[in-house]
């Protein structure tokens, strides 16, 4: 079981730079501009959505919601690439639709930042004819200090998430 | 100088070129791809010729974090900047008047970002290219060890035929079978777009931190920054 786990999350071996290099500005439900180091201190789950989205992104708050259950001190950062309809004020609408506590942290990207947090994520999406967004799923696991130290690119792996955030 | 630059704006003046760059006429771009969007294109600036070894050199200079042996892994693969004989001299495989190459996203957007521009979108390089001369033999070629200089002359010079560019969002293309080696230019009713799939299907393979002997760059710039 834990194999099959382990191929689900790929561990990343290789040293890795923390992300909390990259220069951008978020938007946060709070009315705050932050940077993606927002939950610097903590491990982080670190992901891409849009609020409008009808169902992959409701089904990956749902999958984080069980990993933060069993992983108190972890934090949550989801960056939204639809800044134009992701407003704090939605944002702060979208965390008491689905319950989320302090430890999320809801933000939006203007365009340019959007890409460079999609680029070190490994996270694609485009939007389409009628609004919606193609998009692929990148869930990022960041030690303390924002260095990577496990991906996903599927939903479902809490349980793997959670031994990634342990082991950090 | 300040005081005039106020008043060219006041007057709603456009700012003056960036030295090297064309206007490019704005206009509707739609995808190739299914469920494309269209895209209504502002008038914006771009690069008459891709960035040169030599410009790439300079820039390096002046922000020693993007040399080859000082960049973070992070921005870029271990093949960065490979060609060039040290991380602060060209060498002989990378002429100083040919394109540079082996450069990821990241210090694409870097070098545009130092040179007062940006990457061009996807939009804005497909509007671009679509006038101008394209060869699919080009496609089938193996890359030259050492690549040619640009070859100058009037208009936007080697958009197609002599190596590949970066655009900003070229995460917005898909992955996936669908789009690997022209495979949804099956069926398309225009040939022409045929190359537009090949490029859909590279930027599609493409990471952030990826290099490639045969991928380069040049910037836009927007028409009222700087």
């Amino acid at each position: 079981m834990i194999q099959i786990l382990m191929f689900l999350v790929a561990a990343i071996a290789a040293p890795a730079e923390s992300l909390y290099t990259l220069p951008v500005q978020l938007h946060a439900a709070s009315g705050k501009t932050v940077g993606l180091d927002v939950a610097r201190g903590h491990p982080v789950i670190v992901s891409m959505f849009y609020g409008s989205c009808p169902a992959a992104c409701p089904a990956l708050i749902d999958d984080l919601t069980r990993v933060l259950a069993e992983a108190p001190d972890a934090r949550v950062v989801l960056v939204s690439f639809d800044a134009a309809r992701d407003t704090p004020a939605r944002l702060r609408q979208l965390a008491r639709e689905h319950h989320l506590d302090a430890r999320w942290t809801l933000a939006a990207a203007d365009e340019r930042d959007a890409r460079a947090v999609a680029a070190v994520l490994g996270m694609r999406y485009r939007k389409l004819a009628n609004g919606e967004y193609w998009h692929t799923t990148a869930i990022v696991v960041l030690d303390k200090d924002g260095r990577p130290i496990a991906r996903s690119d599927r939903l479902g792996d809490h349980a793997a998430l959670v031994a990634a955030l342990r082991r950090s | 100088m300040r005081s005039l630059a106020l008043i060219a704006a006041l007057a709603g003046v456009a700012s003056a070129a960036p030295p090297g760059a064309v206007r490019v006429a704005g206009g509707m771009y739609t995808s190739p791809l299914p469920q494309g969007a269209m895209a209504d294109v502002a008038p914006f600036w771009l690069d008459r010729e891709p960035v040169t070894n030599a410009q790439f050199l300079a820039f390096v200079t002046a922000r020693p974090a993007w040399r080859r042996d000082r960049i973070a892994t992070l921005y870029a693969d271990p093949a960065y900047l490979a060609r060039w004989a040290a991380p602060d001299r060209l060498g002989a495989r990378a002429r100083p008047r040919a394109p540079v190459v082996e450069v990821s996203w990241f210090a694409a957007r870097a070098y545009c970002a130092w040179r007062g521009g940006r990457l061009p979108g996807e939009a804005e390089w497909e509007l671009a290219a679509r006038d101008a001369p394209d060869d699919i033999s080009w496609y089938e070629q193996p890359v030259p060890d050492v690549l040619p200089d640009i070859s100058g002359g009037a208009g936007i010079a080697d958009l197609h035929g002599l190596v590949w560019e970066w655009i900003d969002d070229f995460s917005a293309a898909p992955s996936g079978e669908k789009m690997s080696c022209g495979g949804g230019a099956i069926g398309a009713a225009d040939p022409g777009a045929y190359t537009t799939f090949l490029r859909f299907a590279l930027r599609g393979a493409l990471e952030a931190r990826s290099t490639m002997s045969s991928l380069g760059f040049r910037c836009a710039y927007d028409e009222r920054s700087r």
